[in-house]
Order: C-alpha cells, then sequence, then structure tokens
C-alpha cells in the first residue's frame, strides 16, 4: 500500500475503503459468477471458453474493488483527481493484467488436466 | 462506507429483491439429475504403461458426460430449453448421497475399472499377471453410521472372510471391520441400524482387483472424470499399446462400455449425450455395449441417438465383448478375423 495514502488516511481508512470495495464489487460480479459457473457445469465441452470468461470477470473484479476502493477514499478526503485517477490506472492495470496471467496460466494447464 | 451505503441505499433496496431472487435461482438446488453431453479423453493421457509401447496412428479416446445431481433451479431451467440434455428425478437413493461422497465413489469406479481394463488386456496378450480379488466400499449414504470410509478394502466382517455372507447374516448393531485404508489395515465398527423397518448398513461395495504383480507396470493419473465406462476403451488402448500391430490406423475411434476381466462388456448410462459428444468431435466409430432383448440396450440407445442427429458418419459398433471391437477393427483394416 502506498505509504503516502497510509499517512494521509491511517490504516483503517484503508481497511474500510478495502472493505467497502469487496462489498460493492462483490454484489456485483456474484450474479455473473454464478451464472457462469451454473453453465460451465452444463457445457464441460466449452470449458476453456467459460474458464476464461471468469478469468475475465475476475479481472472486471479487481477493476471494480479498486474502483470503489478509491472512490470511498476520495470520499474521505479531497484528493487531487489527476492523482487519483493516475494512482488509479496503474493499480487497475497492474491487477487486472496479473490476474489475466495467471488465471490464463490456469486455464491453459488445469483444464485438460482435470478431464 | 456507511456514506457509501447511505447513497447507495435507493438502488439497494430497489434491486434487492431481483438481486435475490437470481442469487435463488443459483443456488438453490432440487432433487433433479441432468445429463449433458461433455467430451473426449485421450485414454493414453492418464493410463501410463512403462514398457516399450507401439506408435497409435490415432490414440484410443474415452468418452464422459456430466451427470450433476441435485441441480440448481437456473441449470434445470437452462436445461429445458436444449433438446440434448436429459432431466430425470433423482432417485430417492442418490438424494442420500453428498457431492463429496459422489466424487470419491465415481474415483473408486474409474480405478477398479482401468484394473479391470489392464487385466483383461494382459491376459490376452498372454502377458504375466498376478491378482487378487478383493471387496471395496464405492458408496457411503449420508445416514451411514460407522468409521468406514469410501475407498476401503474390506478384509473381514467380524472375523469372517467371506464379506457380502457375513454382511447379509449381520443382525441390528455394532460390527467390527477389518479394512486397508492407504495401505494400513485397521480395525473399525460399523452399525447396522434400523431405517424405514430394516435393517441396514448405508454403504455399497463393488469388487476390486488388487494386482500383485504384473509384466508390465501400470500408472494412473487422476482426473476429475470419474466412473466405470471407460472400460472397453482403456482396453483397447493397453491392448494396441501392447500389440506389434496397431489397430487404430486411420480410424478415429471412441466409446463406452464398462469392461469385466472376462472381457465381457456392461452398460453404462449417458449414451444419449456420448454419442452427440462423439459426433460434434468428428469421430469414425463409437463403441458401444450390446445386449440383445435386453430393456435399455445400449446399442439401441445409441443408434436412437444417431437417428436423432441426422446427417451424421459416426458408425455405431455394438459389442459384445472386447475382442468383437478387436475383430471389427481388424475387418475393417482388411486383417485376419479370430474366430
Amino acid at each position: 500500500m502506498n505509504d503516502s495514502i497510509k499517512d494521509a488516511f491511517g490504516i483503517l481508512t484503508i481497511m474500510k475503503a478495502l472493505l467497502t470495495g469487496f462489498i460493492f464489487s462483490t454484489l456485483i460480479v456474484f450474479p455473473f459468477l454464478g451464472v457462469l459457473i451454473n453453465w460451465m457445469l452444463l457445457y464441460i465441452y466449452h470449458a476453456y471458453v467459460y474458464g476464461m470468461l471468469i478469468v475475465m470477470l475476475a479481472a472486471g473484479w479487481v477493476v471494480l474493488w479498486l474502483y470503489f476502493y478509491y472512490k470511498t477514499l476520495s470520499m474521505y478526503q479531497k484528493m487531487d483527481s489527476a492523482t487519483l485517477k493516475k494512482r488509479f490506472k496503474s493499480d487497475v492495470l497492474m491487477g487486472a493484467a496479473i490476474i489475466l496471467i495467471v488465471g490464463t496460466i490456469a486455464v491453459i494447464y488445469l483444464v485438460p488436466r482435470l478431464t | 462506507m456507511r456514506e457509501m451505503f447511505r447513497r447507495a441505499r435507493p438502488y439497494l433496496i430497489i434491486l434487492a429483491i431481483p438481486y435475490l431472487f437470481i442469487a435463488f435461482l443459483l443456488t438453490y438446488r432440487i432433487d433433479y439429475r441432468i445429463t449433458t453431453p461433455g467430451d473426449t479423453s485421450v485414454v493414453g493421457d492418464y493410463v501410463e504403461l512403462d514398457a516399450e509401447t507401439y506408435t497409435q496412428q490415432n490414440p484410443v479416446t474415452s468418452i464422459y458426460v456430466m451427470g450433476l445431481d441435485r441441480v440448481t433451479f437456473f441449470q434445470f431451467i437452462t436445461s429445458t430449453f436444449d433438446e440434448r440434455h436429459d432431466i430425470s428425478a433423482l432417485p430417492e437413493s442418490r438424494q442420500h448421497v453428498s457431492d463429496s461422497a459422489n466424487f470419491q465413489s465415481g474415483q473408486v469406479a474409474r480405478n477398479t475399472s482401468i484394473d479391470a481394463s489392464f487385466i483383461t488386456s494382459l491376459e490376452a496378450l498372454g502377458m504375466r499377471i498376478e491378482y487378487e480379488e478383493q471387496r471395496i466400499v464405492n458408496l457411503i449414504y449420508n445416514y451411514a453410521i460407522g468409521d468406514l470410509e469410501i475407498g476401503d478394502i474390506v478384509l473381514e466382517v467380524n472375523g469372517s472372510e467371506d464379506i457380502d455372507e457375513a454382511l447379509s447374516e449381520a443382525e441390528c448393531g455394532e460390527h467390527a471391520f477389518t479394512v486397508k485404508r492407504d495401505g494400513e489395515t485397521m480395525e473399525i465398527t460399523q452399525e447396522r441400524f434400523e431405517r424405514d423397518g430394516e435393517c441396514v448398513f448405508g454403504f455399497n461395495m463393488r469388487t476390486y482387483y488388487d494386482i500383485t504383480d504384473a509384466e508390465v507396470p501400470l500408472s494412473v493419473r487422476g482426473t476429475l472424470v470419474g466412473g466405470p465406462s471407460g472400460g472397453i476403451m482403456q482396453t483397447l488402448h493397453i491392448y494396441n499399446a501392447l500389440s506389434e500391430e496397431d489397430l487404430t490406423k486411420d480410424i478415429r475411434m471412441t466409446g463406452t462400455g464398462t469392461i469385466n476381466i472376462d472381457g465381457s462388456i456392461g452398460s453404462v448410462g449417458g449414451v444419449r449425450q456420448k454419442v452427440f459428444t462423439a459426433d460434434r468431435k468428428g469421430y469414425d466409430v463409437f463403441f458401444v455395449s450390446m445386449r440383445e432383448g435386453a430393456t435399455n440396450d445400449n446399442y439401441q440407445q445409441a443408434l436412437r441417438a444417431k437417428e436423432e442427429l441426422g446427417e451424421s458418419d459416426l458408425e455405431i459398433v455394438g459389442v459384445e465383448h472386447f475382442t468383437d471391437a478387436i475383430n471389427w477393427l481388424l475387418s475393417h483394416h482388411g486383417g485376419s478375423v479370430d474366430e
């Protein structure tokens, strides 16, 4: 976590923002994830397609989580809009990229080994 | 956070009812079973022979379908719109099987089936193989009382090695079992108790072949696919891999049927969906168990499924014994047929 943010808002605020982000993003993502898992079990021969859709959804989850996280932070204290956007963009890019890369590798590795 | 919730409250209230309804559809499970088309697996990817094997032009593949027990409302609704799916009420006995027990049971069935395939093919090739017939716990219902676990090899019941007789003669009450679990022999107790007016243990067993010596070592890789229906194709794979003459040549083959160590092929479920899967994957030949005159004969089921497909190049071949499949392949390649 960025030290300047920690100093500015305190660890409790950051934890609150993280929790808010988690709750909101999970509430949004859950129905989509449920549909994908339900369909994946019914159409197992498209396991790669559904596996990748789940990975993309997980990346979307991270994006939403960060969005609500920064949104909450900005409500506690006015933040410079440009700085906020910059931080959000760099975190989103990194988070989504990690999820997409790791998820894709996992799907390619696991699907043929599990079926 | 409170501020965020306060701001979003009107939207949350409006969305709460449909949201909960969708969550209910996606998670609440009902006592129905859905069978859907699955996929194929190359047998050589999970059955490995530690010996010199001969090259196969085409791999022998087994086929699986998805059998979902206690489906969600959402899956039920989705499947009613897909003609390739079969929906049936879950039998009363299956309602007492947990997902974990169901999975483990499938793995036990798969592993015993691979052992039976191994024995059948090595004996057919005249290779050395020694084994002992034992009884293995295949399924435990969630109402069973005792220490038995799925996969336990039952050696003695109340001091008797005649397991089936000892179980049938056992009265209601606790009984002593000697089992082998993870290679370790142990004493445990299992209760036979009254349920719906009769004494029951609440578990099933199947025959397990403990291979003690074999000319060719075998190793099996675990997958999530369970069940014994790959028997015929596993047998064909092992037989073909250890035979000089390639049976596959230009034929892309798959099939379904259990294998008994005398080489006979038993019937299985989900044949309709397996035919759909084989056709979708472009296979040439589909071997299937045939029992003339039997109700729900797999061969007849497969022919009916092929009719549903309309135009299809898939050839359905009914077999009673695994040598029927070998003979069919040899005759197809213009080779001699061993009568």
